[in-house]
């Protein structure tokens, strides 16, 4: 009985620190919709390059520091170009954005088995061991995961309800017209929420390359365990994504551990069905509407 | 062919387009019979197929779908299945794929009754990824990642051997032109217009005693027989099949494949197909290139020509026609 508590809470655990990580690429595919209605499918290619990016530095310099530190502009850079050269024009359009994005997945997962094969690449974690708390084993490279995840969705958090910038994402988002005429730069905030949301898919992909194998393949699996936190949370919500992150996390840690790792894509993805079916706009927000 | 046919060809309508074009790939083989280009050619039809059914959907009722690709497998499975289990021929798994493809397409819509928009176009991909974990992990119905290859041995449809690659480019053929007639046949009636009506203003539409509902599902399903259809072909000119071959990104590719051409066009998912799949081959570009060079293009495509590249020739003629009186006066 006790073993099996053991177990429960291990997978529980390791649950949680996938979880944070599925909340931040919620969090920018969130961001992103509720100023520009886009639904940016090529999400999962960018924690896909962020891993990538990760990876080569992490090899080159042997630091997570630095890896951590190359992914974030560089991805920031990178949702700074596709926003300038391409998602500016579909603003009216949110739809036609859309299959923009579809067409960038395709561009970026090109360009990733150009630059680093298609072949799938493992990684030693950078922190060794793990603690060892009643049994229960707690790998460092998870905590440190947690901590960064939990930090990132903090700063976050207190930078869109206490500061002035923040105050204008939340005002675009519910009435750009009305914010353009308080004089705040509508053009400008969505840039920056493509900036934004595209650093925190690098984020989130430097963890996944602490975690396990990333191949130039590996978007479609984020992309949909973003979207389905995003839309269980209510797209527009990241108090509702963080939630549903950690919970998915754990519900398809606890699936693989029980049932077999092999189904877990099947059980995610079927939830999100269901989800659009049961409730078609979200569980938490409701509202075809952003609620940031 | 598109100056000096046109007016002839307008006159006979879309029928002698369809006409035209199963002639024009009819005779292919006598231009070039190498069969490396007959290949080719019988995966664009294919693909033109299964594109046409998206097309249709997305021109005619205005939804659009990311699970095409999986029910495109759905066929191509069902198909092998169907030979490799219970050891049927071409023709007697032909309504069987067929109709899978039929009540996949259904199943795909039923959501739609309840979401629309942004959200019906998530779930479309979702259930299309459900499908591909299906197929990778059902190893004892699907043959798992190595899928499944054996296929009974020669056969014959109309007279033509299946296994040969020139008379299996021919059947592929009749199929695309028939495929294409019927399509050209529901356009041109009143469930066309009245699919049209439903995807300008779906409200208006039920009150006019338009049952939206069931109309949107029955045209997922005509669009799933025709994935299905092209599933089975797909299945026997390649002859083995893999649960990669029919994930997202084909989904995407069919997409590209109906902007390419034009979604409103009746023939613009067959010419986009052509595109789609002859241009790589001749510009030399290897299939990773080429699929950077299709995102880019259908990024391009979509902000400037979302109707395609039928519709780029219609635009031009319009402008020339624009100027010419100008210079005259």
């Amino acid at each position: 009985m006790e073993e099996q508590l053991t177990l429960f809470v291990q997978y529980a655990l390791n649950g949680i620190a996938m979880g944070a990580v599925y909340a931040m690429i919620a969090a920018g595919i969130t961001l992103v919709y509720g100023l520009s209605r886009i639904i940016h499918f090529a999400v999962g290619e960018l924690v896909m390059f962020g891993a990538f990016i990760a990876l080569m530095v992490w090899e080159a310099t042997g630091s997570f520091s630095w890896a951590l530190a190359a992914a974030i502009p560089a991805l920031a850079i990178i949702g700074l170009i596709t926003e300038r050269v391409v998602f500016r024009f579909t603003l009216k359009e949110p739809l036609t954005g859309f299959i923009v994005s579809l067409g960038l997945i395709l561009v970026f997962q090109g360009t990733a088995v150009e630059i680093w094969s298609p072949n799938p690449k493992y990684s030693q974690p950078p922190l060794h061991g793990s603690w060892d708390f009643f049994d229960i084993l707690v790998r460092k490279q998870s905590m440190l995961n947690l901590a960064i995840a939990a930090v990132v969705l903090a700063v976050c958090y207190v930078v869109l309800k206490k500061t002035t910038a923040g105050k204008s994402v939340r005002a675009v988002s519910d009435d750009p017209d009305a914010s353009a005429l308080m004089g705040i730069p509508v053009k400008k905030v969505i840039m920056a929420t493509f900036i934004v949301g595209s650093a925190l898919a690098g984020i989130a992909g430097c963890i996944i390359m602490t975690v396990g194998f990333i191949s130039p393949f590996i978007g479609a699996v984020y992309l949909l365990r973003g979207f389905a936190v995003a839309l269980i949370g209510g797209l527009g919500n990241i108090q509702g994504a963080a939630i549903a992150g950690i919970g998915l996390g754990i519900a398809e840690s606890l699936a693989a551990g029980y049932v077999g790792p092999g189904w877990t894509d099947a059980y995610v993805f079927g939830t999100v069905v269901l989800v659009l079916l049961w409730r078609p706009t979200g569980l938490a927000g409701g509202a075809e509407g952003a609620r940031i | 062919m598109t100056g000096v046919a046109r007016s002839p060809l307008r006159a006979a309508g879309p029928y002698g387009g369809v006409l035209l074009l199963g002639l024009l790939a009819y005779l292919l083989p006598q231009v070039s019979s190498s069969s490396f280009v007959l290949s080719l050619a019988t995966t664009a039809l294919i693909y033109a197929i299964a594109a046409s059914g998206l097309g249709f959907l997305w021109g005619q009722s205005g939804q659009l779908s990311l699970a095409h690709a999986a029910v495109f497998g759905i066929g191509a499975y069902t198909a092998a299945i169907c030979a490799k289990q219970f050891g049927l021929t071409f023709a007697a798994s032909l309504p069987i794929s067929t109709g899978v493809g039929l009540v996949a397409g259904a199943l795909v819509a039923l959501p739609s009754l309840r979401t629309s928009g942004h959200y019906f176009v998530i779930l479309t991909f979702a259930v299309g990824e459900v499908i591909s974990v299906v197929e990778m992990r059902w190893e004892s119905l699907t043959g798992g990642v190595n899928g499944i290859t054996t296929l009974p041995g020669a056969q014959t449809l109309f007279g033509l051997r299946l296994a040969g690659r020139a008379d299996y480019y021919t059947v592929v053929v009749i199929f695309a032109v028939v495929v294409l007639l019927v399509l050209c046949l529901l356009m041109r009636s009143r469930w066309g217009i009245l699919l049209r009506s439903m995807r300008e203003n779906p409200d208006l539409s039920t009150s006019l005693g338009i049952n939206v509902p069931i109309n949107r599902v029955i045209a997922f399903a005509l669009s799933g027989a025709i994935a299905g259809l092209a599933g089975q072909l797909y299945l026997y000119h390649v002859k083995s099949i893999a649960p990669e071959a029919f994930m997202s990104n084909l989904s995407i590719a069919f997409l590209l494949v109906v902007l390419l051409g034009g979604k409103n066009h009746l023939l613009g998912p067959a010419v986009g197909a052509f595109i789609y799949v002859f241009l790589p081959e001749y510009i030399g570009l290897s299939p990773v290139r080429s699929q950077i060079a299709f995102g880019v293009i259908l990024v391009i495509m979509i902000l400037t020509a979302p109707d395609g590249a039928l519709s780029l020739i219609g635009r031009l003629r319009e402008r020339l026609r624009a100027r010419r009186p100008e210079g005259g006066a």
